[in-house]
């Protein structure tokens, strides 16, 4: 219990409780996860000004194991970014792992979904967006030829657009990927 | 005048105090949405600064307003004031110990960060097994903590050694083995006498604190048995309320291929790049499907009907042959020279745990011979390894009552010789195991023979003993399977891949796969043994709660450092499941043979709580005549009887029936409303096109008209941007927020 006064004031702990899924012990283990990436420069103790303002970059985050293998890692901490420029101050680390968490419901995970698979960020998932995430997560040799990525884009529309607009609204997308009996199970991240 | 000014007076008093009971009321609503506006905001898709200036602010709000409303309320005497000030207090303290427990809980949670390296190498569906194994843990946990509060410790704090006749003590003679490591191992000697069997209880029917042991003994069983059903129940619900209703997997293949398809737990760049090759092989088969959907499922040779044939003729005759081998092994046990060397006294245990350590393996090289699909072959896999499973337990469970029966014939003819032979005064005569009278030998010397004799034809803890040997038999042989299988096998292609003739890493021995479904397979067998057992053998959990603990660590060590990550990777949710599924099937089949023991068999006179019974569950019957008055008991035996258990099976039966057709009729109607929906959009697909024409040419001509709808727009952009929150609490948000928003205007 000494660990908690060093880190945080009860207020902050009270706080990150209130607007996160963690529970206090959780709380810490992200501040030591984050810590751990730069201890010379993270304090060990975090003031309100330190947990807002002090960024890590994000070529510093994407060493996290559990992000070095993700292939939207970049659209990830993009996304999380409170400045929009992918380096995460602790708020922001550790609202990515509060929404990645297993206790944060299916529509918040859908939201940040949307937008990480968003590429181009304009606000709809256009063809061009759903090609940039098969290419991303199809291998690079022996992988899909142009001719089947656009047999699979097509068939994506197909299957989720349902105005038949020529992409994927906000809506359109959670309504499709909610039913997916895997996404709350595999969008998540255990810290 | 008097009276009326004061009367005047004390309406002009009252309406104060209603207006202040008023105005109290509102705050307190007021109090009430700021505070939902604390509790949902987690669930608000801001940034964290955001969240946390809006929190701050409605926190704020909440303590000053409440502090000033306690104020108040503590002022006024009133009952109605005093108690909402109660009730302000308690919902404070309720807030916060909720949040310390949740706090306690989620410290307590264990081995967290183990599985959660497992995760990360091996991605989630490895991680499943463990997750699975620490739910099973937990569940055996309560078993054993309730059969400890409620049987165990009672048992040996409160009943009269003396009392108890043969139940506890070891005898002198057999003082000295009793602690050797053979007679540990085979749970004899002071094992036998200890709270982990059934034999060791007494039969009083109250001790001299009033506590009913044998009706506590039934009752805990029976209780902890509906215990586990509800709890597998409850995990089903939870995990299909999870799934929703997707009932058909090929619905939105691709779209749930895409978006689904990455595993975000996976840190570890062989997982990673096995997963990326099964999305794209993924994607490949899906687009070949899709293309020759109208084409025969699958053609079928002669050849391989012949393979299949064949594959399944093989596999009925090892199911034959392991069930005949264990009716071979428990008839050995019963001869004479049972007894006679360490090989005949574990023979039992060790051929069933041979026998489900090397069946799945040939299972699954004939599993090769028929070229099924990947996913297919291990679903025919796995339904043979539940099958096998089943079949050697309950061979085992049918030979054992053939040798409790035997027992029991033998137990009979002992009581009535030692109630004549107490009659004239005289020890016991001796009976031989086969039967034959020794007359004549004298008292002193047979009557160690005689006691030690008649303790061991205590069946229930026979039966028990059985279990429990198992139990550990299995954890045994799994260690050394687990090292010799994963670890010396991985250390050997480790060392000699350089000096060998072929590439030991890629072709033949290989580095082990963790196996998920095998492995699940065989937790839910362990729990199903566990759950035979219990009953008679109340210690068994315990023992098993130990046996859990250190698969964990050592499943975990091995996957950790000798296995690889799966090549064709089974997505673990899916059949969540499923392994409860088994696990609920698995309950059902072990309750059935300790029901049957409980309602048919006839307990033992010399051991356990219920040696007074003719049968278990009288204790049960008796208890309840006794506790409730004469008069009751014609309505209870009318209830129990065929006139009314009939009925009430009758209206069970129509009830499940209407909730199937219910569930059915829902089913279609999904079915027709998502052809419904096809429908309309291959109809609106025509539309569009006009209506983009139709919408570029309105663009060009009509100016917005927003200043007029702006303050419509403003609210609906509040509504987007709460969207999760209760509508009660949007009301409010957009005051705290308007105040931030101006907040940020003055700091710019």
């Amino acid at each position: 219990m000494g660990n908690k006064v060093a880190t945080f004031t009860e207020q902050q702990l009270e706080d990150y409780q209130d607007t996160t899924f963690f529970g206090r012990k959780e709380i810490l283990r992200v501040h030591r996860r984050f810590r751990e990436l730069q201890p010379e420069l993270v304090p060990r103790t975090m003031s309100l000004e330190a947990t807002r303002d002090l960024r890590l970059p994000k070529s510093l985050i994407n060493t996290l194991p559990e992000l070095k293998e993700n292939p939207f890692r970049d659209r990830i901490l993009k996304v999380f970014s409170s400045n929009g420029s992918g380096d995460l101050s602790f708020d922001d680390f550790l609202d990515l792992l509060s929404v990645f968490s297993e206790h944060a419901p299916r529509e918040l995970k859908l939201h940040y979904a949307f937008r990480i698979y968003d590429m181009d960020g304009d606000g709809v998932v256009g063809p061009g967006d759903l090609k940039a995430v098969i290419g991303r997560l199809c291998q690079h040799e022996r992988g899909l030829t142009p001719a089947e990525i656009d047999a699979v884009v097509e068939q994506i529309l197909d299957e989720a657009d349902v105005d038949c607009d020529g992409h994927l609204t906000a809506m359109e997308f959670s309504h499709v990927v909610a039913r997916a009996p895997d996404f709350v199970q595999t969008f998540h991240i255990r810290i | 005048m008097d009276e009326t000014g004061g009367g005047f007076y004390d309406q002009q008093q009252q309406q104060q105090q209603r207006e202040v009971a008023e105005s109290a009321a509102a705050a307190l609503e007021h109090v009430a949405l700021h505070k939902e506006v604390v509790q949902n905001m987690r669930y608000q898709p801001w940034d964290m600064g955001r969240k946390l200036r809006v929190l701050r602010r409605a926190k704020s709000f909440v303590r000053q307003h409440e502090g000033a409303l306690q104020q108040r309320l503590a002022e006024s005497r009133t009952a109605k004031d005093v108690l909402a000030r109660g009730r302000l207090l308690l919902a404070k303290a309720v807030q916060l110990s909720v949040r310390e427990i949740r706090n306690l809980i989620s410290f307590l949670v264990p081995w967290e960060a183990r599985i959660k390296e497992i995760e990360s190498l091996f991605g989630s569906a490895v991680a499943s097994y463990f997750t699975f194994l620490r739910w099973v843990f937990w569940i055996n946990l309560v078993l054993t903590a309730c059969f400890a509060v409620f049987v165990v410790v009672p048992e040996v704090l409160a009943t009269e050694w003396d009392m108890s006749g043969e139940r506890k003590g070891l005898l002198p003679e057999e003082k000295r083995t009793a602690t050797d490591l053979q007679t540990l191992w085979d749970f004899e000697g002071i094992l036998k006498y200890s709270p982990i069997f059934y034999g060791f209880y007494s039969n009083a029917y109250e001790t001299n604190e009033g506590y009913k042991l044998p009706f506590a003994y039934f009752f805990t069983g029976l209780v902890l048995y509906m215990y586990s059903f509800v709890a597998i129940l409850r995990k089903m619900a939870k995990n299909s309320r999870m799934a929703k209703l997707s009932d058909k997997d090929d619905e939105c293949t691709f779209t749930w291929k895409l978006f689904t398809g990455w595993d975000f737990m996976i840190g570890h760049p062989e997982t990673g790049e096995n997963r990326r090759s099964a999305i794209t092989l993924g994607f490949k088969e899906a687009l070949l499907e899709e293309a020759e959907k109208e084409r025969a499922t699958e053609k079928l040779t002669r050849n391989v009907i012949c393979r299949r044939l064949a594959a399944n003729f093989l596999v009925l005759m090892l199911l034959c042959s392991s069930a005949y081998i264990v009716v071979l092994v428990v008839e050995r046990s019963t001869e004479p020279e049972a007894e006679s060397n360490w090989w005949r006294q574990n023979e039992i245990t060790v051929i069933l745990s041979l026998i489900s350590i090397i069946f799945p393996n040939i299972f699954e090289l004939i599993g090769i011979l028929e070229k099924y699909h990947p996913r297919r072959q291990l679903r025919w896999q796995l339904a043979r390894i539940m099958i096998l499973n089943l079949l050697n337990l309950y061979t085992l469970i049918f030979a054992l009552f053939g040798k409790v029966n035997a027992m029991t014939t033998r137990l009979h003819r002992k009581r009535r010789r030692s109630i004549n032979d107490e009659s004239s005064n005289c020890c016991w005569p001796d009976d031989g195991i086969d039967g034959q009278q020794h007359a004549g030998i004298p008292v002193k010397m047979s009557s160690f023979y005689l006691k030690s004799n008649l303790r061991k034809l205590c069946w229930e803890t026979m039966f028990g003993q059985e279990l429990v040997k198992l139990t550990i038999m299995d954890l045994v042989f799994t260690t050394i399977s687990i090292l010799i299988i994963d670890f010396i096998r991985a250390v050997f292609v480790r060392v000699f891949n350089g000096c060998w003739c072929w590439d030991l890493e890629k072709y033949f021995p290989q580095y082990g796969e963790f196996k998920i479904a095998e492995n699940i397979l065989h937790l839910v067998n362990n729990q199903g043994m566990v759950w035979m057992g219990m009953f008679f053998s109340p210690g068994l959990p315990a023992i098993n709660i130990f046996k859990l603990f250190l698969l964990l660590y050592i499943r975990s060590w091995a996957v950790l450092t000798c296995n690889v990550p799966h090549e064709v990777i089974f997505k673990a949710s899916r059949s969540n499941n499923f392994y409860l599924w088994l696990l609920l099937i698995m309950l059902f089949l072990c309750t059935l043979p300790v029901a049957y023991a409980i309602v048919w068999l006839e307990p033992s006179w010399h051991c356990g709580p219920f040696s007074e019974y003719s049968r278990i569950f009288h204790v049960m019957t008796q208890s309840l005549l006794k506790a409730t008055p004469d008069s009751l008991h014609w309505v209870l035996s009318y209830v129990a009887s065929p006139g009314v258990v009939i009925p009430l099976l009758v209206l069970l039966i129509l009830v499940i029936y209407y909730l199937v057709s219910l569930s059915s009729s829902l089913r279609e109607a999904v079915t027709d409303l998502r052809t419904q929906l096809r429908r309309e959009r291959d109809a609106e697909r025509l539309k569009t096109r006009q209506k983009k024409k139709e919408a570029e040419a309105a663009a060009v001509a009509a100016p917005a008209d927003a200043a007029a709808s702006s303050s419509a727009k403003v609210i609906a952009q509040w509504r987007k941007a709460v969207p999760f929150a209760p509508t009660k609490s949007q009301t409010i948000l957009p005051q705290t927020l308007a105040k931030e928003a101006v907040d940020k205007r003055q700091s710019k």
